[in-house]
């Protein structure tokens, strides 16, 4: 194998070096955010907290079907599904107020990798909150206690 | 004196020989060991495929036996979903990653190593099974009662229950390796928003692996259990309820498919802009929707179950999630079309597979759509309209993929060329050939024909669409046939590939090809999302001024496997990355593990011989060495060149051990909802006759566990500072104070008034606090060993990385036995 095959700074012309020390050379340390208008746990709940509150809805609406028909009321299914979009707005406008303060700052500073962080957080949420939205629809047009085959409004038996 | 490509080769290589290749651990030997393994399981799974269809093509056929039939169609499923799709993406994924994102090996290549033979030595075993006639034979959801011991009692549905569990071992370490490579070893510069879609895409393959598995795990447990000791987790008459294997079961099964799918997308989403000749189209909208795909994914499950009898507002929610989720698939599919749209296509091989992949999938996603209605769900559940609907998915949504990327990757790996002429042959005829045998299965479906008869009558009127599937079937398998003689003769004779031939834009394609054993001689460095087009940024001496650890690593100074770690967010150097060198113990570790788990079929003392080889195998892997000495004494070179030898953060280790506890969490979670499903179906819970839990003895035994937490992470602390002394008596008193657990507890269960097999209050009460049990003396065991380990005078100065690793393991055992204490002792009195 020809040993400067193997060197791929040569598969394509040379660039500058100084452009190339900013990504490769920095000092060792954690992830740099210089001078972020937003912190890091900030972006990663706008990120994360809209798909987690879906998920978290979905895992507790199901189990509280039964609890809906025993008290006879779909109070518990809005509650839950309230609080739990009011969540995924929130990660949602979190990241759109960071999106915002980055723009005011003209991305002088702001690496390109916090912008991403951001705007994912901002489909993320729009996403999410439609899910949320989708999940709540059958609250309103169905009666927990229907089981297939049989008319609405009738118990689950051993209940 | 050697040139540094010599020296980089021999570094990085392996010794001759068998012990050589079973010692082998390097990245792409075990990627294409997995690939090549899974494509064999791939025929095995459709000659089964093409067996069935031989029995079904004409009514009152006999050409298999009716048993054989049934394990023809459990294995042909099995096979398929277990080893040979997710494997294959694995494989692929270790092929591929490191070099996409230009490093030289994975994060932990021993576990890799361990990991394919661990797949191997199941598949095997699973297929060792099928010619002793006791294969698995209740098809592959393996569903109680059916599964149960009153219905099967023979071995076969042992083979499933332990050796897919055994399976998934392999599963999830390369799961886990995965996403510790992709977070710690990209290349500098590659910060998230620059990494590839296929990087990406395996990254959210490899976080639902995850969090899809152990609850899959705990659910062969349970109905191991329930076949070898007698618990009622399944058994109504016993208080168990068969529906929680359904729930458990398809809690991974249906992520499953999109485990699979998920880097089908990726690599989609890479070879279309590669032979569109332009960067894709919405690149973050894609890794959204990716992600998205990922979380919706779990939220499907129970469209598997509409037809169990569930509360229809329940099943609704679902409903809403299964159509929701093809909002991120259409943005996948509009991406790749706008990326085509806007192109200039060069229509090859792996391009046609991607575009009929595109078709495939959005036939195969329409027929889910209508399934994720439930009254039509109603009318078509278990006939050939759900066969066809999940082959046009599987198919179409991955094997096509599958092939795309071996046409696509063929050339890297091998150096050569694929016939080109011989490939769009082949191409169509899998293309053709596909839907004759999958499309009239649809019909078929629509005409009652139920999905695995053994045969039908002729009045049925079944019989020329069963044949035409039949010959459709046979066309495939022609076609797949022409593929391999494709690959098997461009392996020796297709063209020189060179390292670039499609003029792609990702990192796998800047090294040679095949690439040497080192990948990469320079570390490269990025700025762009598409390096090889627009940004490739080497820091060579002609360019000036690279760091001086670069120089060294590209030069070879130091004999041993270093890379850089790089900080998981924006790709920044962070430390020396130094890598295990090649070993025998992961082999053996492995075989060990499968003596172990063909006790349950052999004899149970392979247990013991077993389980005492796998310790043996650990303590070997892990004990320090004299080359593993000398490897550290090189670090101190790595900070002379600016570089640190150990993170500024947590170690390497410490994220490996941190995913372990991710998956137990999951487990964890998998058994505690499992206890309230049970519970919640009971009127009585404990049922009439139990009483209700002690509660203080089982709190002080608890308290002793947590107790035991408190010296390992004063030995952390210590470790970090280098106080060996210290060390030496903190582990041994967490040790103390976890052995005092493990007797607490052991009289805790020996003076209860019931067993696991009086009622499944029994059974969940006796598995939870058996598995803290477990999870104590896996810490006994491991701060023993790193005590004695410390004595030698290698945990301070080398094994930080140890102590913090078996530290978070050990908070995780505490959290795990008050979690247990909670669910178990305090529960039955709130609920």
């Amino acid at each position: 194998m020809n040993e400067d095959a193997q060197d791929i700074g040569r598969v394509s012309p040379p660039v500058p070096p100084g452009a190339l020390l900013e990504a490769s050379a920095r000092p060792a340390g954690p992830d740099d955010e210089p001078d972020l208008p937003v912190s890091g746990g900030a972006l990663w709940f706008g990120a994360l907290g809209s798909p987690i509150a879906w998920a978290t809805q979905l895992m507790l609406m199901y189990p509280l079907v039964e609890l809906a028909c025993r008290q006879r009321s779909a109070l518990p299914l809005y509650v839950t599904s309230g609080v739990l979009f009011a969540v995924a707005a929130a990660a949602g406008l979190v990241s759109w107020r960071a999106l915002q303060a980055m723009r005011q700052r003209n991305g002088a500073t702001i690496p390109r990798r916090v912008r991403f962080h951001a705007r994912f957080g901002v489909w993320s949420a729009v996403v999410f909150l439609i899910l949320i939205a989708v999940g709540t629809l059958p609250v309103l047009f169905d009666d927990p206690c229907q089981l297939p085959g049989r008319r609405p409004a009738t118990l689950i038996p051993h209940l | 004196m050697s040139s540094p490509h010599e020296r980089l080769q021999h570094i990085w290589g392996q010794d001759p020989g068998i012990i050589g290749w079973l010692s082998a651990v390097n990245h792409r030997a075990i990627g294409v060991r997995y690939m090549v393994t899974a494509f064999v399981f791939f025929i095995i799974g459709g000659l089964e495929a093409l067996a069935i269809r031989v029995q079904l093509t004409l009514p009152g056929l006999e050409v298999l036996h009716p048993d054989t039939y049934n394990q023809f169609f459990t294995m042909h499923g099995t096979t398929m979903m277990f080893l040979f799709l997710v494997p294959f993406l694995e494989g692929l994924a270790i092929y591929v990653v490191p070099l996409m994102i230009g490093t030289r090996d994975m994060v932990f290549p021993r576990l890799n190593a361990f990991g394919y033979w661990v797949y191997l030595a199941s598949g095997v075993m699973l297929h060792w099974s099928l010619i002793t006639g006791t294969a698995p034979d209740s098809g592959w959801f393996n569903y109680p009662p059916l599964s149960g011991i009153g219905f099967s009692p023979g071995p076969n549905i042992d083979y499933w229950v332990t050796l897919i569990t055994f399976l998934e071992v392999a599963a999830l370490v390369a799961a886990a390796e995965l996403i510790v490579t992709i977070f710690l070893q990209r290349a500098p510069g590659m910060s998230l928003n620059r990494m590839p879609l296929f990087v990406w895409a395996v990254l959210v393959m490899a976080f639902m692996i995850v969090f899809a598995m152990p609850p899959l795990v705990v659910a062969s447990l349970m109905l191991g259990l329930d076949r070898f000791v007698g618990t009622h987790f399944f058994n109504v008459a016993a208080g168990g309820d068969p529906l929680l294997w359904q729930h458990l079961f398809w809690f991974f099964g249906h992520p499953d498919v999109y485990i699979m799918l998920a880097p089908a997308l990726g690599i989609a989403s890479t070879i279309v802009p590669v032979f569109a000749r332009r960067p894709i189209a919405g690149y973050q909208v894609l890794v959204v929707s990716v992600v998205a795909i990922g979380f919706i994914s779990f939220g499907l499950w129970v469209h598997h179950m509409y037809a169990t009898g569930l509360p229809i507002m329940g099943m609704n929610f679902f409903v809403a999630a299964s159509m929701m989720i093809v909002v991120p698939s259409g943005v996948q599919i509009l991406a790749w079309i706008v990326t085509m749209w806007r192109g200039t296509l060069v229509m090859r091989t792996p391009l046609l597979y991607t575009i009929g992949f595109i078709v495939l999938f959005i036939l195969g996603g329409i027929t889910g759509l209508m399934m994720a209605s439930v009254p039509f769900d109603w009318q078509v559940h278990d006939t050939y309209f759900i066969v066809g609907h999940f082959h046009y998915v599987l198919i179409g949504g991955v094997v096509f993929p599958v092939f795309a990327a071996i046409c696509y990757w063929f050339p890297k790996i091998t150096g050569r060329m694929l016939d080109e002429r011989l490939g769009v042959w082949t191409f169509w005829g899998i293309f053709v050939s596909f839907h004759i045998t999958f499309f009239p299965m649809h019909l078929l479906g629509f005409q009652g024909m139920p999905r695995r008869i053994y045969t039908y009558l002729p009045e049925m009127q079944w019989t020329i669409v069963n044949a035409i599937v039949t010959a459709g079937a046979f066309l495939m398998a022609a076609s797949v046939l022409a593929f391999m003689v494709n690959v098997w003769r461009s392996t020796k004779h297709g063209a020189i590939a060179g390292a670039n031939p499609w003029e792609a834009d990702t990192l796998e394609w800047a090294t040679t090809s095949p690439p040497p054993n080192y990948n990469f001689r320079y570390l490269p460095v990025v700025r762009s999302g598409n390096p090889l087009w627009d940004d490739m940024h080497p820091l060579t001496p002609e360019s000036g001024g690279a760091p001086a650890w670069r120089e060294a690593m590209a030069d070879a100074e130091h004999p041993v496997r270093e890379t850089i770690a790089t900080t998981p967010m924006d790709g920044t150097p962070d430390y020396q990355l130094i890598l295990p060198t090649p070993s025998l113990w992961p082999f053996w570790t492995a075989m060990a593990l499968s003596i172990a788990v063909v006790s349950v079929m052999v004899h149970p003392a392979l247990l013991l011989v077993g389980g005492l080889f796998t310790v043996v195998g650990l303590i070997g892997w892990h004990w320090p060495t004299a080359e593993s000495r000398a490897r550290d004494a090189l670090r101190s070179v790595a900070v002379e060149q600016g570089l640190p030898a150990r993170p500024r953060g947590r170690s390497a280790a410490w994220a490996g051990m941190a995913m372990l506890v991710v998956i137990e969490l999951t487990a964890l979670g998998a058994l505690v909802g499992s206890y309230f499903y049970l519970r919640m179906s009971q009127p009585d819970w404990p049922p009439g006759g139990i009483p209700a839990p002690d509660v203080v003895w089982p709190a002080v035994a608890s308290l002793l566990l947590v107790l035991s937490a408190v010296p390992v992470w004063a030995a952390e602390r210590e470790a970090r500072k280098g106080m060996t002394p210290r060390i030496a008596t903190l582990l041994p008193m967490a040790v103390l104070l976890a052995v005092g657990y493990l007797a607490l507890t052991a009289w805790t269960y020996a003076t209860m008034p019931y067993g696991a097999t009086s009622h499944a209050y029994g059974s969940m009460v006796w598995t939870m606090g058996g598995m803290s049990v477990l999870h104590a003396v896996a810490v006994v065991v491991l701060g023993t060993v790193l005590w004695l380990m410390q004595s030698t005078g290698d945990v301070v100065g080398r094994r930080v990385a140890a102590v913090e690793a078996i530290g978070v393991y050990w908070y995780f055992v505490a959290f795990n036995a008050v979690v247990t204490y909670a669910v178990v002792y305090i529960a039955p009195y709130l609920v």
